[in-house]
């Protein structure tokens, strides 16, 4: 037996793995043992006595148990990477991006169904409009504006100018006054929009012509689309004229959203700061007159409040879009009112002004008179223009609205200007006296005439369509005379 | 005590477990491949073995000692194996199965050991194809893994019994089989002596 078994047995030996297929197997194992890898903490517990059990029998009904916590747990993480992080990140997109869409369709969407009151829901309308311009504005500065995402910028303005104004058309079936108010203050901000808008592409012009002819006309399908906007919205908008009391509520709105505004804008420069304190400041001024007004003359005093409220809200349009303060110029958008203290320097500055051009300009006629040959049609014409600065003083001394004074001394300078400027021509040796008296007939007669029936009047107003031709003819002369040179 | 020993750490299951394979990979492969005669395929099985004995571990299970455990593993294969390529073999296992489990002379140790002594080991290896599945399958073990009955017995579900008439009737086929060969080729011998005759004649 023992030979048997020992001859059996070495024979057998000869079967044997080659060290080569026996270090292949091993890598095998390995690598398998290593994508396999043990759990960090082991079952101890399920301890078995193996070879007295069909360890693979046993297999095959071995219990799988899913982990649920961890499951719920990743969903729950899924969940909320779903609704709040990727609508997050999406807030930073702009056209052309992935996450736009979500931004969009997603996030406004959202935002403009869980906003019920129709005044707020146009106050979001407004705001889309303003983010779609800005998001243009953004792609413009990296140049990725194409002409594609201008167009799409273009219809979204569109498509939330309309949804403002529907639900402006619903606003006004319950509360016109509201809706009024509402719809000034949309038009208001895409007032300041569009002129943004214009400045830009204005910019955008002078440069590319510059560079390339074609280039131009970027901004400008998105700024045609604020001002079709625009044209709609004006049209409903002189309808009713909203109650002093609601107009006022809403200036008080607005103002305490602009004192908000203008505490944070510490970080601005100063120059802006200054800027934006000096209109606070205007409209506080204006705010008081209403109030004042409000006593005798409602009327009046809802006009004011009405332009109180159209600076209000571009002002906040000025402060919340950098966009839009970096590309226009606070004076253009909201322009300074002044107060009575200024209007009365500035109006003595004016008058000043006049008197001591209309002196210069008679010491000069006076030379020339006295100087050789000098035309009589000429000298005429001088004096009737001075007689016209007179008039014009005149009614700048009788009028008590600013506006009224600042335009007419404007004028009677802007004429003693003209006679100074045809004067020292004149006085020049080469001019040739023939060319002159040509021009004549025409214009001594018309000014005559205003002259005529400015004094004839002697109303402290002059029809505004006189002061038009006698500017312009003035204005004729000066240039024809420039010319005749 | 000896659980606690390898229980905790991942690292001692690894060694164990490579100490393992580097022990029994080549006497699981001559098994293997003295049992389906193909090499390639032989390496495959003895892979899958040690993968599952791992899964086994990875799932909790600790191994005492390795060795029968690796057997079993790899036998159940085997048949898996023969399920898979002829569906015959296994049916002739199964009938054979049922014969009666011998006489009292063929069930001792000692009947077994007398009978070994008269063959040759050299020969009966190489003739060990030629054996039924099942008698094969208990030579393999007995002599090329020297494993006791006992241990067969275990790994292949019989009973002790069972196993040693197996053995015992395989090495008498053994027997016979390298006997008429011896004849069958002392005729050859003849024959070609005869022949040589012939020419010279």
């Amino acid at each position: 037996m023992k030979r048997f078994s020992e001859q059996f047995h070495t024979k057998s030996q000869s079967v044997t793995l080659s060290s080569t297929e026996k270090q292949e197997l091993r890598e095998r194992l390995v690598s398998y043992m290593e994508y396999h890898p043990l759990p960090a903490e082991l079952k101890s517990a399920k301890k078995s006595s193996v070879a007295s059990k069909s360890p693979v029998l046993h297999e095959a009904f071995k219990t799988v148990s899913l982990p649920l916590s961890l499951i719920f747990k990743s969903s729950a993480v899924a969940v909320a990477l779903v609704l709040v992080v990727v609508p997050f990140m999406a807030e930073q997109s702009v056209p052309g991006d992935t996450l736009y869409a979500v931004k969009v369709q997603f996030n406004e969407e959202v935002r403009s169904t869980l906003t019920f009151d129709s005044y707020e829901k146009v106050e979001w309308e407004t705001q889309r409009v303003n983010r779609r311009i800005a998001e243009a504005r953004l792609l413009e500065s990296e140049g990725r504006l194409t002409d594609e995402v201008e167009a799409e910028v273009a219809q979204a303005v569109r498509t939330h100018t309309q949804n403002a104004q529907k639900e402006i058309e619903i606003m006004r079936e319950l509360d016109a006054e509201e809706a009024t108010i509402a719809s000034i203050e949309f038009d208001s901000n895409l007032e300041a929009q569009a002129a943004s808008l214009k400045e830009d592409s204005d910019e955008d012009e002078s440069e590319s012509a510059a560079v390339t002819p074609e280039g131009e006309g970027s901004s400008n399908l998105i700024a045609d689309a604020v001002d079709e906007s625009r044209a709609l919205n004006e049209q409903p908008n002189a309808s009713t004229t909203p109650s002093y009391v609601k107009l006022s509520a809403r200036v008080e709105q607005n103002t305490t959203r602009m004192y908000e505004l203008s505490n944070k804008l510490e970080s601005l420069n100063p120059n802006t700061k200054e800027n934006v304190a000096r209109r606070i400041q205007d409209i506080d001024r204006s705010v008081e007159k209403a109030i004042e007004k409000a006593q005798e003359n409602e009327g009046e005093a809802q006009d004011i409040l009405i332009d109180v409220l159209k600076r209000t809200q571009k002002l906040i349009v000025f402060m919340t879009d950098f966009e839009v303060s970096g590309t226009i110029d606070i004076e253009e958008l909201v322009p300074v009112v002044l107060t009575s203290d200024e209007e009365v320097a500035e109006i003595s500055a004016y008058k000043k002004e006049i008197t001591q051009k209309q002196a210069e300009i008679e010491t000069s006629l006076g030379a020339a008179a006295a100087g050789v040959e000098t035309n009589i049609d000429f000298i005429d014409k001088i004096e009737s223009g001075l007689s016209q600065i007179g008039t014009l003083s005149i009614a700048i001394n009788e009028s008590s609205d600013f506006s009224e004074i600042k335009r007419y001394a404007l004028e009677a300078i802007e004429l003693a200007d003209d006679l100074q400027l045809v004067l020292e021509k004149n006085n020049l040796p080469t001019v040739p006296e023939s060319e002159v008296p040509t021009q004549e007939p025409a214009r001594p007669t018309s000014t005559a005439t205003t002259t005529a029936s400015t004094t004839a009047s002697t109303t402290e107003e002059l029809p505004e369509s006189e002061i038009a031709t006698t500017s312009s003819s003035s204005q004729e002369v000066a240039t024809t005379s420039v010319e005749a040179q | 005590m000896a659980g606690k020993k390898f229980t905790d750490n991942p690292k001692d299951h690894e060694a164990r477990f490579l100490n393992a394979f580097e022990e029994y990979n080549d006497a699981l492969f001559r098994h293997a491949t003295l049992r389906i005669n193909n090499r390639e395929r032989a390496v495959d099985l003895v892979h899958d073995t040690y993968t599952k004995v791992w899964s086994y571990i990875r799932d909790g299970y600790e191994i005492d000692t390795f060795r029968p455990f690796l057997y079993k593993v790899l036998n159940n294969l085997i048949i898996d194996e023969y399920r898979k390529k002829k569906e015959s073999s296994l049916d002739a296992l199964m009938e054979i199965d049922g014969v009666d489990e011998g006489s009292f002379e063929e069930l001792s140790e000692s009947t077994v050991e007398t009978l070994a002594a008269t063959i040759d080991g050299q020969k009966a290896f190489a003739l060990l194809d030629e054996l039924p599945g099942q008698y094969k399958e208990v030579i393999i073990f007995r002599f090329v893994d020297q494993l006791g009955p006992r241990e067969i017995s275990e790994l292949i579900e019989e009973s002790e019994n069972v196993i040693s008439v197996r053995i015992h009737r395989g090495l008498r086929l053994l027997r016979e089989r390298i006997e008429a060969g011896d004849e069958f080729a002392q005729e050859r011998r003849k024959a070609k002596a005869k022949t040589r005759a012939k020419k010279k004649t």
